[in-house]
């Protein structure tokens, strides 16, 4: 293995994210002058810009190593964080939430519980037969999601017009906020995430393997499982909690991660998580300035960006990566 | 060694082992045969702790499987699947690698002994070459090899396969049992393997146990196991029974049904 | 024997006249069964959406469904001359109930004098045209009052429709504002609804901001004037500044009061 060729990869990835946080403070929708971003009557608007750089990358993170887990625990490229009915829990809660509003509760906090609550019904009926395969936790998946967006839908369609819009922009995904704390939640949380399945890669290794072969080399499979899809279900409901449900990103980024470095979760975690706060500060730039004072959900963006580019490493070869 | 002592074992309240006793002394290479459904896979998946069995207990050098946990047996218990599915490209030398996750703490990292017992690996194989190929694009019989080292690998005394040559050519499924019994007779490897060949589970090994219908049907030497009222018991066809030229063991030969 | 028939006759005539003068009309906006019922055409509405709440008469009326989701077997067996909508019904099901000889009506004026051309051209439609101009010249004065009350700089004002995500309106609303003697800073904004940049919202940096809608605790930062001089408006009635209906006026003239307290 190439250490040299891992190590510059890396590097570029890191240089990347700098670079592009830095762009995310120069451009916004309002026009600024690039040198007087700094002054004090721009702070109001160069604090607003940092926040959302930052909850890009948390995001961007989150959504990747909960995309890299559940690829790999279901063993399954196509998986992805809102496989296991996350979304539309969490969607469904936002839309309860917003029906109580009058008694106070946040939608971020009903979002959450949503998404918790939905990952604890998966959990239920996947283990329905005895064992918590991945096919069985692929398929309570299906039906639990099923059900929930119907529920979801059923609830936009009996809206007057300006909330349903209102609803449907929530669902597609925001990157907006007024204070730091809910960055440094989603930021710690997915710090969190990163550590404790980098510190699992050779468990996630071996269970690429197989469940048994993993088994066999001597590993606790059920209770790796546990605690690992349990993280990934926390952070990604915290992220749809607070930013809605940004699509693509933890699908695409651990699959491209994975073609471009391997499926070594010690190098496979590490890019992922760069690549996707990197892909979500990309696509904010759009949705920041297409149809500027109008916000663009970044969930429309992230497909638009994510499509074309995703094909193109789709056909390029398996070798690219490093000899 | 290693025993069953009254083993009652299946799936959902489904018996289909009805009480099974063998044991395996150190050093053995032990061929499990018998028909397919005659139970020999649930046999394996007792003896390796993937089933608990209904009933009955299992041992291993003394001690009781049921009291062993998973990491405890990795160090002593190694085991080839009949077919690996990789869904993940891993690089060969990855693959054989992950045979020492039994032995490196959590966060540590593969150590320069590590990495030299995983390369011996490959070279006892005789895969060495194949050390930085992707493991989904070798032939079924290089990547058999690559499990097995990355069993051997794991530095184990006792070895399970299951099937490991069905899918094999002739000459890969001869280079495969004279790995084994190399391992066998150098290493001191201790091996218990399902084989579905008759002949060369004969060839290679000094017991056998022939399963059916989930009991023992006859257990020992080749010579005592393979005669052809109990095979034609067993297998429910005719057949006739005669010595290798050149390996002296018993052979079995088919009769067609005129 | 030739009573009955005259008398049969005069019956005939008088209803028939009766179904002539009383159209069976379906109203499925909230802003349309105002208006229909501020021109005296309460007695003539055969079914309404669920949204129709105003006046207190709606409610023995029944309901139809909405907009975007009607109860189409409903309204067919119901035989409806018209039916009024804000936004439409979607083309699809307009030129179904066209093709049934039905006349679909749109009403969704963006200022205030194309609200008074939609309450006029349905006055001349119903044969109102007499409580329509009443209606219109009501409307015309309170306006006019309420200009002559104006003075200074127009405040900048910003309406919250919803906070995650920042959701604001322009369309009619930004006549309502204006007449009120405010400019709506989102004004830019093509449809009637919006995602808004913060960032957008500090630059232009309202004096007023009025919180309607699905709102829970908003806050904003504290440059914004409308937060510096504590001028944000909540528990307001949001049905006034965004139905394009006959109660705008008072939309316009509770706005003018906040404007300007």
């Amino acid at each position: 293995m190439n250490k040299f060729s891992i190590a510059r990869f890396l590097f570029i990835l890191i240089f990347c994210l700098l670079a592009l946080i830095v762009l995310n403070i120069f451009i916004g929708a309002v026009k600024v002058p690039a040198d007087k971003i700094f002054e004090p009557a721009f702070f109001e608007i160069l604090k607003l810009r940092l926040f959302r750089a930052l909850l890009a990358v948390a995001a961007g993170a989150g959504l990747s190593v909960a995309g890299v887990i559940l690829q790999t625990v279901l063993r399954n490229p196509l998986a992805e964080p809102y496989v296991l009915g996350v979304s539309s829990g969490a969607g469904l809660g936002a839309v309860i939430g917003l029906l109580f509003i009058s008694l106070g509760i946040g939608v971020s906090i009903t979002a959450f519980l949503g998404g918790i609550i939905t990952i604890f019904l998966v959990y239920k009926l996947a283990k329905i037969d005895g064992r918590m395969s991945p096919e069985n936790m692929i398929i309570a998946g299906i039906i639990v999601n099923g059900l929930l967006s119907s529920l979801l839908m059923f609830f936009v369609s009996n809206s007057s017009g300006a909330n349903i819009h209102s609803v449907i922009w929530w669902l597609l995904g925001n990157l907006q906020v007024y204070r730091i704390s809910p960055v440094l939640i989603l930021l710690a949380a997915s710090l969190a995430g990163f550590l404790v399945s980098f510190a699992f890669s050779r468990e996630l290794n071996a269970i690429s393997l197989g469940e048994e072969e993993a088994r066999h080399l001597g590993i606790d499979i059920e209770k790796v499982k546990i605690i690992l899809l349990g993280l990934a279900a926390f952070v990604t409901s915290l992220a749809v909690s607070i930013c809605g449900i940004i699509g693509f990103t933890g699908l695409m980024m651990p699959h491209v991660a994975r073609k471009l470095i391997g499926p070594d979760h010690r190098l496979l975690l590490p890019a992922s998580v760069l690549m996707g706060s990197i892909f979500l500060l990309l696509c904010d730039i759009f949705s920041k300035t297409i149809l500027a004072p109008k916000e663009v959900p970044i969930g429309v963006i992230t497909s638009f960006i994510g499509v074309p580019f995703f094909i193109y490493v789709l056909k390029k070869s398996r070798k690219a990566y490093f000899k | 060694m290693f025993s069953f002592s009254d083993i009652r074992a299946g799936y959902n309240n489904s018996e289909i082992l009805k009480g099974i006793s063998f044991n395996v002394q150190r050093g053995d290479f032990t061929g499990i045969i018998g028909p397919n459904g005659s139970g020999k896979t649930t046999l394996l998946r007792a003896a390796t702790k993937m089933i608990k069995p209904f009933k009955g207990d299992v041992f291993l050098e003394g001690k009781n499987l049921a009291d062993m946990s998973l990491k405890e047996l990795a160090v002593i218990m190694a085991v080839v699947p009949q077919d690996t599915a990789f869904v993940f490209p891993f690089r060969v030398i990855d693959v054989v690698l992950m045979g020492r996750i039994p032995y490196i703490s959590r966060f540590g990292f593969e150590s320069r002994k590590d990495l030299k017992i995983a390369l011996e690996a490959l070279e006892f194989v005789d895969a060495l070459h194949l050390k930085g190929r992707f493991i989904d694009e070798l032939s079924g019989g290089e990547r058999q090899r690559v499990i097995i080292a990355k069993a051997i690998a794991q530095e184990p005394k006792i070895l399970f396969l299951d099937e490991p040559t069905t899918h094999l050519d002739i000459n890969h499924q001869v280079q495969i049992f004279e790995l084994l019994r190399k391992m066998n007779k150098e290493s001191g490897l201790t091996i218990v393997a399902i084989l579905h060949d008759l002949n060369l589970a004969s060839d290679y090994c000094d017991k056998l146990i022939l399963l059916s219908e989930g009991v023992i049907k006859s257990k020992g030497v080749p010579d005592e196991v393979l005669n052809y009222k109990t095979i034609e018991e067993a297998y429910k066809t005719v057949v006739i029974v005669k010595k290798n030229p050149l390996t002296s063991r018993p052979h079995i030969f088919l009769v067609k049904k005129d | 024997m030739r009573k009955i028939f005259l008398t049969t006759a005069v019956l005939l005539l008088v209803f028939a006249c009766r179904l002539e003068a009383a159209p069976r009309i379906i109203s499925l906006a909230p802003n349309t069964t105002e208006i229909l019922f501020s021109l005296g055409l309460g007695d003539s509405i055969i079914g309404l959406d669920d949204f129709s709440d105003y006046p207190e008469e709606v409610s023995g009326i029944e309901r139809l469904g909405t907009f975007n989701n009607p109860n189409l077997e409903r309204i067919i067996l119901l035989k409806p001359d018209y039916i009024l909508v804000n936004s439409g019904l979607g083309r699809a099901r307009e030129d179904y109930f066209t093709g049934l000889g039905i006349k679909i009506i749109k009403v969704s004026p963006e200022t205030m004098e194309e609200l008074y051309s939609d309450i006029w051209q349905l006055g001349i439609i119903f044969n109102k045209e007499e409580d329509a101009e009443n209606i219109l010249r009501d409307m015309r004065l309170r306006i006019e009052n309420i200009s002559r009350k104006r003075s200074g700089p127009r405040p900048k004002v910003f309406v919250q429709l919803f906070n995650d995500p920042l959701v604001t309106v322009s369309s009619f609303v930004n006549d309502i504002i204006r007449l009120a003697g405010g400019e709506n800073i989102a004004r830019d904004i093509k449809n009637d609804s919006g995602l808004f940049s913060y960032e957008a919202l500090i630059d232009r940096n309202p004096d007023i901001i009025l919180a309607v809608g699905f709102v829970d605790k908003s806050d904003f930062p504290d440059s914004i004037n409308a937060v510096k001089n504590h001028r944000i408006y909540r528990d307001l009635d949001p049905d006034l500044i965004l139905r394009p209906g006959p109660r705008a006026i008072e939309g316009v003239d509770m706005l003018n009061r906040i404007f300007y307290e």
